[in-house]
């Protein structure tokens, strides 16, 4: 046998290999995706395409859904979680993500007057946040409005959903994309506010989602999202979760220079900035205290403040960051999670109230 | 460009095949123009300090060798400093920067260090007339050293001797004296070609070699792509007959060639990138970490090292075997050495010998007594330790392996002869042996991969002490794929090993090859989602 034959003969059995184990690998392993699950489960599972991921965890009806699947639907205001001294009351609300709730929840446990109440959603851009601001506010009582800004979710000011930006984990919820024109910002809301509307534009008009993705979803990756028919192959989904995240890095290689700051590329800056001043404004409206939370969460060093804080500054918007409390550098500041360590997010809290007492 | 890039595997196969459809010449005029695309992905300037030492070194060595270089050769060196210097100082500069006048200002000192070669070696040839030849070679070489080791002192070690010049002088109170750093980048690969283009010039002076009369040959030579940015560091007296004979491709090369990358992919993209995320959670922290930690992290260190290293030349020997141009082994299964001379006999082997053969021979070699041998063993090791980079842990680190060599050959021939003879040694020294030895090389790479002084200290004290042995572990778990891959080349080593001891236990288990092979294959498509890292050698 000649050399190529030979070769061609071992590639091509060594193929055939590849295919067994992916065959075999995929039967010993569960192929639906609920995030639960053993660890090597949840290891192959990454790379289902959205679409199938989302279809499995919306379920039927709101009480059949994963808990990813309804966080970030905020359609009323959460009830607020008393202050356990109820005479010295200082009621608080705080938009953001897992990250801010962290530290109301430390500031709660501080302060016995703080009274809390907590809209989020699960890794929530700035322009979720500042979206449900403007919708509750004037439903809202709070005294203290506290706005957190997490650095790596600042790129998703460009998106109009989670599932697109976070694809290995995704949640349902979807919210507004703010535009750039003529020095004004411009909404383009969702096709679906509600877990229900999401759920019946995915069952029954995928295309029209998939439509509005592709024109104001920069996270979005038609590779990443559907085909869900290969989704049986262990060995596909492994490579459409190894090309979404290198879609995904390339595309944050565009927003943030070799040095870790932000760029202003699409107007990322200029849209984030804008929102960060109307929310301020809209709370020196509504009579209420406001503050920016900067969050510089791991490998974003300074990132927020290199990017806002001479701005916010001259505006005269409140703004205290965490650069100065945690190095987001160092590795043993964080829980193999990603978020920060509970005694840090009390020094954050910490910080906050001595901020609001000044 | 590296080799684990998208663009590369773009580059090789239209490389590869316009290669194989050219004759000799064209094939070495192709090859040096595809180096140069090569190096040039990366910074198309620094190409130029590539064709300001492989001129120098030309120029150099041909005067070494006749005294006098015809005006032929002096044009076609001194035309393509030129040439690079507009070419890829003045228009890359602009096409990268878009900076009118620092571009000119680029252009100026290209053609400015252009003239100066010029005259440089004009003056060389002039002015040492009426000295004898011998004095006058010595002279050529000096030249080429001094060249050589100026670009390499100038873009790698300036900054950090004036930084450690500036932390001394703060030391004695002399806190607000300010010394002038640069601030350029360092060219990828430069301590690579500088030492290969330097043993040309000691080679060719030790009459070893004869010079390259053709100037394009030499600057293939210098610059060829395969091994230009992480080595193996060639011998010109090896390389330069390659390039300069006829080569004859055939498909067994290629396939073999293919192979090796394959292997060298595996152990970059599976083990030591997906390695990498481990170590550097324990080796970048500021935060409290076990002794267990940063035993586990270095051993992994030690695994991410070598098959980032050794994966490199596996890709670079394939590539260049495909194109019919043989490279020289660089590892040779180091991690199963059972002494730190062997150790060096099997770890990147390009450069220990060379600084056997040009640092530590010249230097006396072990010819001068015991105190001098040690002496001499330390300076190359130290000097070996420093070429890895400018920082004091590589210094530490090759004071270290110095070290150990003096230690192993400072222990009486009479306990080496009784260890040979003991029965003990027979059924388990070998593996005791190596199992002890690779110990004292994890804790070199401790010394390595640490990020500063401090926590070479902390980390020494917490193995010493087993601090925190049995609280919960830092160093998270490496991806499966990686899990998956470490079997795999642990049992490709071992059958590598007893192959090279004339044994083939796995022999009858051939037939399951294309079985390892999917499991490699799926290994890699798993480690696909890690995020591609740079070589780590491309630093040095």
């Amino acid at each position: 046998m000649n050399p190529l034959s030979r070769f061609l003969r071992n590639l091509g059995l060594s193929l055939l290999a590849l295919l067994a184990l992916d065959f075999a690998i995929g039967r010993f392993l569960s192929p639906s995706y609920r995030l639960q699950g053993g660890s090597l489960e949840r290891y192959f599972g990454y790379g289902f395409s959205l679409q199938n991921k989302l279809e499995r965890m919306v379920g039927t009806n709101d009480s059949d859904a994963h808990p990813l699947a309804t966080a970030g639907w905020n359609t009323s205001l959460p009830v607020r979680v008393p202050a356990r001294e109820p005479d010295c009351e200082t009621r608080y609300t705080f938009y953001g993500m897992s990250f801010s709730n962290r530290i109301a929840n430390a500031l709660a446990e501080q302060d016995p007057c703080a009274s809390i109440r907590l809209v989020a959603g699960p890794g929530a851009p700035l322009s979720h946040s500042y979206s449900e601001y403007q919708r509750l506010h004037d439903q809202d009582d709070a005294e203290i409005v506290v706005l957190g800004v997490l650095a790596s979710s600042l790129a998703k000011n460009l998106s109009t959903a989670h599932f697109n930006s976070a694809f290995e984990a995704p949640g349902a919820h979807m919210y507004p994309r703010y535009r750039w024109l003529n020095g004004e910002l411009v909404e383009t809301m969702p096709p679906a506010k509600s877990l229900d509307e999401f759920r019946t534009l995915l069952n029954s008009d995928v295309e029209r989602l998939k439509t509005f993705l592709s024109a104001h979803d920069e996270y979005y990756s038609p590779l990443v999202f559907a085909y869900p028919q290969f989704d049986k192959s262990i060995v596909v989904r492994m490579l459409r979760r190894a090309y979404g995240q290198s879609f995904k890095r390339n595309l944050l290689d565009d927003f943030r220079t070799s040095d870790g700051r932000f760029t202003n590329k699409n107007n990322l800056l200029d849209i984030s900035l804008a929102m960060l001043v109307g929310a301020a404004r809209t709370a020196e409206q509504d009579d209420v205290r406001f503050i920016v939370f900067l969050i510089n969460d791991q490998g974003f060093t300074e990132s927020l403040d290199d990017a806002f804080a001479q701005d916010l500054s001259a505006r005269d918007v409140p703004f205290l960051s965490s650069t100065s409390i945690i190095d987001a550098r160092n590795v043993s500041n964080f829980l193999p999670d990603g978020h920060f360590q509970p005694t840090l997010d009390q020094e954050l809290a910490n910080a906050l109230s001595r901020f609001l007492s000044h | 460009m590296i080799f684990n890039s998208i663009e590369f595997f773009i580059f090789l196969p239209i490389v590869y095949l316009i290669y194989c459809r050219l004759a000799h010449r064209p094939q070495n005029l192709f090859l040096l123009a595809a180096s140069y695309f090569f190096y040039g992905w990366w910074d198309i300037r620094f190409l130029y300090l590539i064709t300001l030492s492989t001129s120098v070194d030309y120029c150099c060595g041909i005067l070494i060798d006749k005294g006098k270089i015809s005006n032929r050769q002096l044009t076609s060196a001194v035309g393509y400093v030129l040439l690079s210097g507009i070419g890829f100082l003045g228009i890359g500069n602009y096409i990268l920067e878009h900076d009118l006048l620092q571009t000119l200002w680029m252009t100026a000192a290209g053609v400015g260090a252009s003239f100066g070669f010029f005259f440089l070696v004009l003056a060389l040839e002039r002015r040492e007339q009426g000295l004898s030849m011998e004095h006058k070679k010595k002279i050529y070489l000096a030249t080429s050293l001094i060249v050589n080791l100026g670009i390499l002192g100038a873009f790698k070690y300036f900054n950090f001797f004036v930084d450690s010049a500036q932390t001394l002088l703060g030391g004695l109170g002399f806190a607000d004296v300010s010394l002038v750093t640069l601030n350029v980048l360092l060219p990828v690969g430069i301590s690579f070609y500088t030492f290969q283009t330097m043993s040309y010039s000691i080679d060719v002076y030790r009459g070893k070699l004869k010079p390259c009369e053709g100037y394009l040959d030499f600057a293939l030579y210098v610059s060829y792509f395969p091994q230009l940015v992480a080595g193996p560091i060639e011998r010109a007296s090896h390389l330069l007959p390659e390039i300069l004979s006829p080569r004859k491709l055939n498909m067994q090369q290629t396939i073999d060639g293919i192979c090796l990358i394959g292997y060298g992919l595996f152990k970059k993209v599976v083990i030591a990138d997906g390695l990498a995320g481990a170590v550097d959670a324990v080796y970048g922290t500021s935060g409290v970490v076990t002794s267990a930690d940063i035993a586990i992290a270095t051993l992994f260190f030690a695994l991410q090292i070598y098959c980032d290293f050794s994966g490199y030349t596996d890709i670079a020997r394939g590539v260049s075997k495909m194109l019919g141009i043989e490279l020289m082994l660089n590892f040779r299964l180091p991690y199963f050495s059972r002494s730190p001379s062997e150790f060096w006999q099997r770890w990147h082997i390009s450069l220990s010998s060379w600084l056997r053969d040009y640092l530590y021979i010249p230097l006396g070699g072990n010819r001068g007594g015991s105190f001098a041998t040690y002496k001499n063993l330390m300076t190359t090791m130290i000097l070996g330790g420093l070429w890895h980079g400018a920082a004091w842990n590589f210094v530490l680190w090759g004071g270290y392996h110095g070290l150990l060599l003096c230690v192993y050959r400072a222990v009486p021939e009479s306990f080496h002869a009784w260890w040979l003879r003991s029965r003990f040694r027979e059924y388990f020294g070998f593996w005791i042996s190596m199992a002890l030895f690779f110990v004292f090389t994890l804790y070199g790479w401790l010394l390595f991969r640490a990020v500063s002084f401090e926590q070479i200290a902390t980390f020494t004290g917490a193995l010493l002490h087993l601090k925190g042995l049995g609280d919960p572990l830092t160093v998270p778990m490496p991806p499966f794929s990686a899990l998956l891959g470490l079997p795999i080349l642990v049992g490709y080593e071992l059958v590598s090993f007893a192959a090279e001891r004339g044994r083939y236990p796995l022999a009858p288990l051939r037939f399951l090859k294309p079985l390892l092979h999917g499991l490699m294959l799926f290994a890699f498509v798993a480690s696909l989602s890690t995020p591609p890292a740079q070589f780590i050698y491309f630093q040095f």
